[in-house]
């Protein structure tokens, strides 16, 4: 095992603590009952942000070269972009 | 000097637990990804139907079972962090709160279910709510498994199974919590809050 991936508690912490954070952002859009391209354009930014951080440091494939961090990626970039194009073909 | 080894550290880092998890992992991500793209597909066709119905869903439950899981998925990977350091005390400690948090889920999701059961609704009775029950069971059931998983890894390290030079079996249990974490996250606002 190398000592590269050890991801140290604090560093996981502050990250836990921004997912906290964003959680209650969009729970507050819920809140005010907000709807609007914008309002969806930003909750898919959260997943992405949300979900890269949770592949890169809970998952522990930030220095994971290759196939397997691309295609975890993939899902929180292109399906929140699947998503986006959906809402978006339907407002216009 | 030190940093061409850590680049070098860096480029040979591995894959977190069994291979066989990841296939698993990104078998599960594609199924769930095309519930959400039939998901949006079909509410295409019905908007208003799925904003009048979504407005029905209790949002709180739905925050507080994504605090329940991202704070779960955080305790297991101060877990995997603790064992990683031979710490098997913290370790067990930092699984029974992620196991916790996993009851945190499944009660707040089985209230929720006893409100929509409750009131008559089931799968058939309009199209969001076959999305909304399909789709919340499904991924309700692999929170079961995950802490079937999260017990098991409990129990291996209680078992002293898992040390700093071996922990496996921990990372690849992990990773599956994870996974349960990351669809949850898109689930949420994709059913409850987006319209």
């Amino acid at each position: 095992m190398s000592a590269a991936r050890f991801t140290s508690s604090t560093k996981l912490t502050i990250i836990w603590i921004i997912l906290i954070l964003l959680t209650l952002s969009t729970a507050y859009v819920g809140y005010l009952e907000l709807s609007g391209l914008s309002i969806v354009g930003f909750v898919l930014l959260t997943i992405t942000v949300k979900g890269q951080l949770i592949i890169d440091h809970f998952m522990g494939l930030r220095n994971v070269r290759g196939f397997w961090r691309l295609a975890m990626l993939g899902f929180v970039f292109v399906i929140p972009g699947i998503i986006f194009t959906g809402y978006y073909l339907t407002s216009v | 000097m030190s940093e061409v080894v850590t680049k070098n550290t860096i480029e040979k880092e591995p894959l977190p637990g069994d291979l066989a998890i990841w296939f698993f992992i990104m078998a599960e991500l594609l199924v769930f990804g095309v519930f959400f793209i039939v998901y949006v597909f079909v509410r295409s066709n019905n908007i208003e139907l799925f904003n009048t119905y979504q407005l029905e869903l209790h949002r709180i439950a739905g925050v507080i079972n994504t605090l329940a899981l991202i704070t779960s998925s955080y305790f297991v990977a101060m877990a995997v962090h603790a064992i990683k350091n031979d710490d098997t005390k913290r370790t067990g400690y930092l699984l029974l709160l992620a196991i916790a948090m996993g009851a945190v889920f499944v009660v707040v999701k089985m209230w929720e279910y006893s409100h929509v059961f409750g009131a008559g609704i089931h799968l058939s009775t309009n199209t969001f709510y076959t999305f909304y029950i399909s789709l919340t069971f499904f991924h309700f059931m692999h929170v079961m498994m995950g802490m079937v998983i999260l017990g098991a890894l409990y129990w291996f390290v209680r078992q002293g199974k898992y040390s700093a030079k071996e922990h496996f079996g921990m990372e690849t249990g992990a990773s599956y919590w994870h996974m349960v974490d990351l669809v949850w996250i898109v689930l949420f606002p994709l059913v409850y809050v987006i319209r």
